[in-house]
C-alpha cells in the first residue's frame, strides 16, 4: 500500500458513524440513497462505514459499479466492499464473477444489465464483492423491495458517479449527500457547489392546497398544467416541455398562469429559453415532481430562484446528512480545514460528518420527523 | 493455466523496461534505476542502458524478472460478450422475431464534434470491412451527427419511436464525457422514458463495465465493428420484445 493521497482504505471512526446512523435510524428511512456530487466523493466509504459499525441487517445495492479494485476513469484505488456476514446484497452476475465472490444466491431478478442479471444473495465468506445493481430507477425501486422482502431492515443504495436519480422519493426514502475535495477546482468551488446542490435537493414542498388541486390531473398523467387566478386549469398541449421553453413561456403569458406544473424534466435549455421570453419581474410558481428531475447545474437553479420565480416540488427529498471527504488530487485538503469550511458552507441545512477523520457538525435545530410525506410507485 | 512473460526462455518471467528518471546522469544513476525496479517487485534486475538524454534526465533500458503470473481463463474482461452473428442472420432475426424494422437513432452528444466514431458504426459504407447500420434492410437507422444536445436526441428518439439510442463520446478532457453521459440518462429518467430504449454508448474511453456504471445498457470501446453493435441491438431488442 502506498501512503499519502488515496481515495481508499479509510478506517471509519466508530463514534462519528454512530452519530450518523442515529440520524438515519431516527428518520425512519428504510432505503437510504447515498449520492455523490462527483466521482470519488466518498459514497462507498460511507456505505462501508454504516455496514461495519451498525448492528443491523443491511441490504446493499448500487445504481453504478462499486467495490472494484481500481476506478475505470481515474485509475485510483477504490474502497473495497466486504459486507458483514448475513448482509443481503443485490449485485450482478458479472460483478460476482469479476470479483470471484462466493455468495448463496437467493433470487435472480429479471433485470438484465451490461454485466448480466441482477442477483440477490446473502454475504457469507470473507472477501471483497463488486456491487453493481440494476440499470434503471424503476428496476432499482423493485430491487430495494426485493431486498426488504428477503429481510433487509435497512437498504443502502450506493449511487452512480454524480447521478442524483436514486435520491428520488420514487426510489428511496432518505438521502445522504457525499461531498468532497474533488467536487471543484478550488475550495471555494467545492463549498459553492455543495451549498447550491443542497438548496436544490431541499426545495420546498407545495402546499396541501396545491397538491389537492393537482391530484386529479396527476392521476391522468398530466405533463404540463397551467393554473391561473380565475381558477382555470389548462393542460398545455405538449408531450413534454423539453425543448419547448419559448412555447411554454408564451402560454404562461397567454393563460395568465400563476402556477405551472411540469410533469417531466427541467433542463438548462428550457430554463434559458423560458426565462428569456418571460417578462422581467413576472411572478410565477413552477412545480415539479421532485428535485431529481432538475437536470441542470445547481447554480442555474439558484439563478432561476434569484429571478424571483418560485420552484416547489410535489415530493420533497429527505436529505439526512452531508459527508465531507477531504480527498482530492494531487494533494488532499487538511481534514480539519476542509471539514470546518464545508460545515460552515452547509450551515444549519443538515448535519455534516467526516466519518473517517471523526468530525461532526450538528445544527442546533433537532431533526424533525414525520414532516415528509413520501411518494411511491 | 498460469502464464508468465517470455524473455529468453519460456516462463522465465523476464520483462524489458524503458523509462526516464528526472535525475542527472552520474555513476550512481544505474543503481538508482536498479533499486527502483526492485521496489516494484522485480528481481535479477539488469541495467542494459543508462544514459543522459538531457543534463537533468537519465534514460534507462533494463531487464527484470517477475514471479507473478496470470491465468487468462480466469480474467473477466470489461468488454461485452455478444453472440456472434453475420449480416444476413441479423436481418433475418429482426424480420422473423420483431416483424418490423428495428429503429435506431445515433449521435455524438453535447459539445463533442467528432463524427468519425458514430459514422463508423452507422454509415452505409461501414468500417473495418463490414457494413454500417444504415445498410441493414431490417434497420431504420438515423445518424444525427455531432454536437447534438441530449434534449434533441431524446425528442428525435421519441418522435421516431426508436428501439435504440446510440451515443458517441470521444472527447474526455476533464471527464466531460461523464457529465454528458450521465446527463442524458438523468434526462430520460426524469421524463419517465428510460425503459423505452436500449441505450448504447461508445468511444475510445468506454467499456462495458463503465457503461453499467453510467446507466447504459451496453458499452463499446476502441476498434468496435458495426457487426458487433448490430448483433447486440438485434438480440437485445428481440429479447425485450419477447419478454414484454
Ligand atoms: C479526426 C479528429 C478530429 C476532427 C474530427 C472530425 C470529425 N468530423 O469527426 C477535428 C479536427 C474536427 C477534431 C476536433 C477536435 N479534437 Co479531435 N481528434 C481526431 C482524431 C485525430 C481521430 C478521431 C477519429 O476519427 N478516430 C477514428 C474513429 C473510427 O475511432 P473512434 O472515434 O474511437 O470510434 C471507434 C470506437 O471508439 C467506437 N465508437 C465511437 N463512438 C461510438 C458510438 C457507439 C454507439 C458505438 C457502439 C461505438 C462507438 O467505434 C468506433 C469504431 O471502432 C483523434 C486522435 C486519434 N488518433 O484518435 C483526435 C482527438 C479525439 N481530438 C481531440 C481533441 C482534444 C479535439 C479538440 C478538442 C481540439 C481542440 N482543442 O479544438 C477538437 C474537438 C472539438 C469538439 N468540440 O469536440 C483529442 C481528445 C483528447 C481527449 N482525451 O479528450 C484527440 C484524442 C487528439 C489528442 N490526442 O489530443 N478532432
Amino acid at each position: 500500500m502506498t501512503g499519502g493521497a488515496s481515495a481508499t482504505e479509510a478506517r471509519p471512526d466508530a463514534a462519528t458513524v454512530d452519530a450518523l446512523y442515529d440520524i438515519v435510524a431516527d428518520s425512519g428511512s428504510r432505503s437510504l440513497a447515498v449520492i455523490g456530487l462527483v466521482k470519488n466523493a466518498g459514497k462507498t466509504t460511507v456505505v462501508n462505514a454504516l455496514m461495519a459499525n451498525c448492528p443491523h441487517l443491511f441490504g446493499l445495492t448500487s445504481l453504478g459499479l462499486d467495490g472494484e479494485r481500481t476506478d475505470h476513469l481515474t485509475g485510483l484505488a477504490k474502497p473495497r466492499i466486504s459486507p458483514p456476514p448475513g448482509t443481503l446484497v443485490a449485485t450482478t452476475q458479472g460483478s460476482l464473477d469479476r470479483s470471484r465472490y462466493a455468495m448463496d444466491v437467493l433470487e435472480v431478478l429479471p433485470f438484465l444489465t451490461p454485466l448480466g442479471r441482477v442477483v440477490i444473495g446473502r454475504a457469507g465468506a470473507a472477501g471483497h464483492v463488486e456491487v453493481s445493481g440494476p440499470t434503471t430507477l424503476a428496476e432499482l425501486r423493485a430491487t430495494i423491495e426485493r431486498l426488504q422482502a428477503h429481510g433487509a431492515e435497512q437498504v443502502l443504495v450506493d449511487g452512480a458517479i454524480n447521478r442524483i436519480g436514486s435520491a428520488s422519493p420514487r426510489v428511496s426514502d432518505g438521502v445522504v449527500v457525499a461531498s468532497g475535495g474533488m467536487v471543484g477546482d478550488t475550495l471555494g468551488d467545492v463549498l459553492e457547489t455543495t451549498a447550491a446542490t443542497l438548496d436544490m435537493l431541499l426545495l420546498p414542498a407545495v402546499s396541501d392546497e396545491t397538491r389537492a388541486q393537482l391530484a386529479p390531473f396527476l392521476a391522468q398523467g398530466a405533463r404540463a398544467l397551467s393554473f391561473n387566478d380565475r381558477g382555470e386549469v389548462t393542460p398545455l398541449a405538449l408531450e413534454s416541455v423539453v425543448g419547448e421553453g419559448v412555447t411554454v413561456a408564451r402560454e404562461v403569458e397567454r393563460l395568465n398562469t400563476h402556477t405551472l406544473f411540469i410533469g417531466g424534466a427541467l433542463t438548462q435549455e428550457f430554463v434559458d429559453d423560458f426565462t428569456r421570453v418571460l417578462p422581467p419581474r413576472r411572478e410565477l410558481r413552477v412545480v415539479v415532481r421532485d428535485a431529481t428531475v432538475l437536470v441542470l447545474p445547481a447554480a442555474s437553479v439558484r439563478r432561476f430562484l434569484k429571478r424571483g420565480l418560485a420552484l416547489e416540488v410535489l415530493a420533497p427529498l429527505r436529505v439526512l446528512a452531508v459527508t465531507a471527504n477531504p480527498f482530492r488530487l494531487p494533494q488532499p485538503y487538511q481534514p480539519k480545514i476542509f471539514f470546518d469550511a464545508l460545515a460552515g458552507a452547509v450551515g444549519d441545512r443538515v448535519p455534516v460528518f467526516d466519518v473517517v477523520n471523526g468530525r461532526a457538525s450538528l445544527p442546533g435545530a433537532p431533526i424533525q420527523r414525520g414532516l415528509f410525506p413520501t411518494e411511491r410507485g | 493455466m498460469l502464464v508468465r512473460p517470455y524473455g529468453d526462455t519460456r516462463d522465465d518471467g523476464v520483462i524489458q523496461f524503458s523509462f526516464t528518471l528526472p535525475i542527472a546522469y552520474s555513476i550512481k544513476a544505474a543503481d538508482v534505476g536498479k533499486q527502483f525496479l526492485e521496489r516494484l517487485g522485480f528481481h535479477t534486475v539488469g541495467i542494459a542502458e543508462c544514459k543522459a538524454i538531457d543534463p537533468e534526465y537519465t534514460f534507462y533500458v533494463a531487464y527484470g524478472r517477475t514471479d507473478s503470473g496470470i491465468d487468462p481463463d480466469a480474467v473477466k474482461g470489461d468488454y461485452l460478450e455478444v453472440e456472434e452473428m453475420d449480416y444476413y442472420s441479423i436481418n433475418a432475426l429482426i424480420k422473423e422475431k420483431l416483424g418490423r424494422k428495428l429503429s435506431v437513432v445515433g449521435a455524438a452528444i453535447e459539445s463533442d464534434a467528432h463524427t468519425v466514431g458514430i459514422d463508423a458504426i452507422m454509415n452505409m459504407k461501414g468500417f473495418a470491412g463490414n457494413y454500417g447500420l444504415e445498410r441493414y434492410p431490417e434497420m431504420d437507422a438515423l445518424n444525427l451527427g455531432s454536437q447534438i444536445p441530449c434534449a434533441q436526441l431524446l425528442k428525435t428518439a421519441l418522435e421516431r419511436d426508436a428501439d435504440a439510442i446510440l451515443v458517441s463520446q470521444i472527447v474526455t478532457q476533464k471527464n466531460i464525457h461523464v457529465q454528458h453521459l450521465t446527463q442524458l440518462i438523468e434526462l430520460l429518467e426524469a421524463e419517465g422514458v428510460r425503459e423505452r430504449f436500449v441505450i448504447v454508448v461508445g468511444g475510445p474511453r468506454i467499456n462495458n463495465a463503465f457503461a453499467k456504471e453510467l446507466g447504459y445498457d451496453a458499452g463499446f470501446g476502441p476498434r468496435t465493428t458495426p457487426l458487433e453493435v448490430a448483433a447486440f441491438l438485434a438480440q437485445e431488442v428481440v429479447r425485450r420484445h419477447e419478454e414484454a
